[in-house]
């Protein structure tokens, strides 16, 4: 097992990473920002190296920096978390040139799967079914065709985006015509490439994804989280098991997962996401290549710590789980507490005056916040998972919603009002909720 | 130096900075140690008088990047400044090597080094306070 690891991001993650390590008994040292110089991953990490001022392009997705913090303290490995640089086949190739274990899958399989075209490609051979869709292309000029062959309405994404970042839904020809153009300007401000893919948009989907973990030996399939409760493509609330899938499709989607896994070579954690239409069929999507922020749902109907298997993988030691250990029971929620309005989604940073949240049975909080913290504009708004889990999803949603109506945190907004919202709404009770029941929500009032 | 070492000498300038002191003086088993700040500090604490001894703002530079920190061009050199040196706007101060590159510390003003906070080789996180430089007092 490594004796320490390098911890390359900061907020909830970086403090679950910790955790990890902790259990593990290997020793921390977090890479962090001047803004989170006073943070909780920073006290409790065993050592701390400032690589930069607040700006993430400087500090977080700064690769010198994180690869001089990782020389100068002497780790066996570095964690990436998920945003920053978690999938820049550029920081995994650093680290194998320091010598340092990257806990992640390597380069190559990086490179594949962080071209969303190729990747979908790929997993066409392997015979997932996927959304109908265009190569990837450079200039506007070439997409127009390609749209137009395609259909509308559709939907223009980054080739090296991810993570529901940089998508433009395009309804009719002149739509893709005048958009074309801004959106591959920002995809190469966003992403460095100005490629794009087109794929026919499906409206009312579902999202649904699979977790895996894979060694050396084995691909293990944790099953499905369901995703669809999104708000412009970002997940607010997510849930295991999903009531999208019945036990055949659930088992089929598994199985042809766990064989494109395998038939990339996927190593350490990753999850295959999927849109299922109106009449119940799934299409891939993409691959995310790390640990996700959702995580906690799986770890809580499964019972499996997904960081620690992470780095026991890294490490060399393997999964300790293999699929026939695999028991998923009862169901989880997760709503991300994000600093926004609730009802406008417009970002909420600053001070954190009150934080207060309630435990209780099936209860966990993966959370860096405290009363007196800085919430700072410079990263994403996520203040606090909260995550319930029930022997069914009434007790799930049940306990969710008592443990929302008992959190007080004051100094900043947040969407809690919201998901107490949806956790009191028909359509969602119900279970039959898509991808556009957020923003309908919103039209109700 | 077994008294005190670089870096509790550090810690007891600031203490003597934080504090107001001017002047610090320890003996132990026949070695001694004196800190003191130069005259021109005890100014800094009176009222400013025209035409007298007016408080100087001093210059502050820090590491911009994480790094060693080598304070001469190689193992045999002579540093690049000495307390008390006077320095000008451009000139290198330290090294920060950083990924095997080597990267000049310049000064960001002129004037004289007052105060020297890293020691040769040891590792600096970005914003670690490297060197104080006091500018000259206006003609």
């Amino acid at each position: 097992m490594f004796k320490k690891i390098l911890i390359a991001n900061r907020g909830e993650i970086a403090l679950r990473i910790i955790c990890a390590c902790r259990e593990l008994g290997v020793k921390t040292v977090i890479a962090h920002s001047q803004a989170d110089s006073d943070s909780l991953p920073v006290l409790h990490a065993d050592e701390r190296v400032c690589i930069g001022p607040p700006s993430c392009a400087e500090s977080y997705l700064n690769i010198a920096a994180v690869r001089t913090a990782a020389e100068i303290s002497g780790v066996d490995a570095v964690h990436p978390g998920y945003g920053f640089l978690s999938e820049h086949p550029a920081l995994a190739e650093a680290c194998e040139a320091i010598g340092v274990a990257f806990v992640g899958p390597p380069p190559r399989v990086l490179r594949l799967l962080g071209d969303k075209s190729l990747a979908r490609e790929t997993m066409a051979e392997a015979g997932l079914p996927i959304v109908p869709g265009t190569p990837s292309f450079e200039l506007p000029a070439e997409g127009e065709p390609l749209g137009e062959a395609l259909g509308f309405p559709l939907i223009a994404k980054a080739t090296f985006g991810g993570g529901g970042r940089g998508l433009r839904v395009l309804r009719s020809f002149d739509e893709l015509r005048s958009a074309l153009p801004a959106a591959c300007r920002e995809a190469e401000a966003a992403f460095g490439d100005r490629r794009l893919y087109l794929e026919r948009y499906l409206e009312d989907a579902r999202h649904v994804e699979f977790q895996i973990l894979a060694d050396d030996e084995r691909v293990v399939n944790l099953g499905e989280r369901d995703c669809t409760l999104q708000r412009r493509h970002q997940k607010l609330l997510e849930e295991a098991p999903s009531t999208a899938l019945a036990a055949p499709s659930r088992r089929r989607l598994g199985a042809l997962v766990v064989a494109a896994a395998k038939m990339v070579g996927y190593r350490n954690a990753g999850t295959f996401e999927f849109l299922i239409d109106g009449r119940g069929d799934p299409f891939f999507m993409e691959v995310n290549a790390r640990v996700q922020v959702e995580h906690p749902v799986t770890e809580m109907v499964s019972g499996v710590d997904i960081v620690k298997e992470q780095i026991r993988v890294s490490a060399g030691q393997g999964l300790s789980i293999c699929q026939e250990d695999v028991r998923l029971t009862g169901h989880a929620i997760e709503c991300r507490v994000n600093a926004e309005h609730p009802d406008t989604g417009t970002p909420s940073p600053g001070l954190i005056r009150r934080f207060s949240l309630p435990g209780g049975p099936g209860v966990r909080v993966d959370t860096y916040a405290h009363a007196d913290c800085m919430v700072w504009p410079h990263y994403d708004g996520l203040v606090a998972k909260v995550v319930t889990y029930g022997r069914d999803r009434h007790e799930a949603i049940a306990r969710m919603r008592r443990t929302l109506e008992m959190t007080v945190i004051e100094g900043i907004d947040t969407t809690v009002a919201l998901h107490l919202r949806i956790l009191r709404d028909e359509e969602f009770l119900a279970g039959g909720h898509t991808t556009s029941y957020v923003d309908r929500l919103a039209n109700r009032r | 130096m077994t008294l005190m070492d670089f870096g509790q000498i550090r810690k007891m300038l600031e203490l003597m900075r934080e504090h107001g002191l001017v002047e610090f003086e320890l003996e132990r088993d026949g070695e001694r140690v004196r800190l003191r700040f130069a005259e021109t500090a005890a100014a800094d604490y009176g009222p400013a008088v025209p035409g007298g001894n007016v408080p100087r703002e001093v210059v502050t530079i820090e590491a911009p990047m994480l790094g060693t920190c080598y304070l001469a061009g190689g193992p045999d050199a002579e540093p690049f400044v000495q307390l008390g040196d006077r320095v000008s706007t451009g000139d290198v101060l330290c090294i920060i090597e950083a990924m095997k590159l080597m990267n000049e510390i310049r000064s960001t003003c002129d004037g004289e080094v007052v105060d020297l906070f890293v020691e040769n080789g040891k590792v600096v996180q970005y914003g670690d306070r490297l060197f104080t430089i006091r500018p000259p007092a206006e003609a």
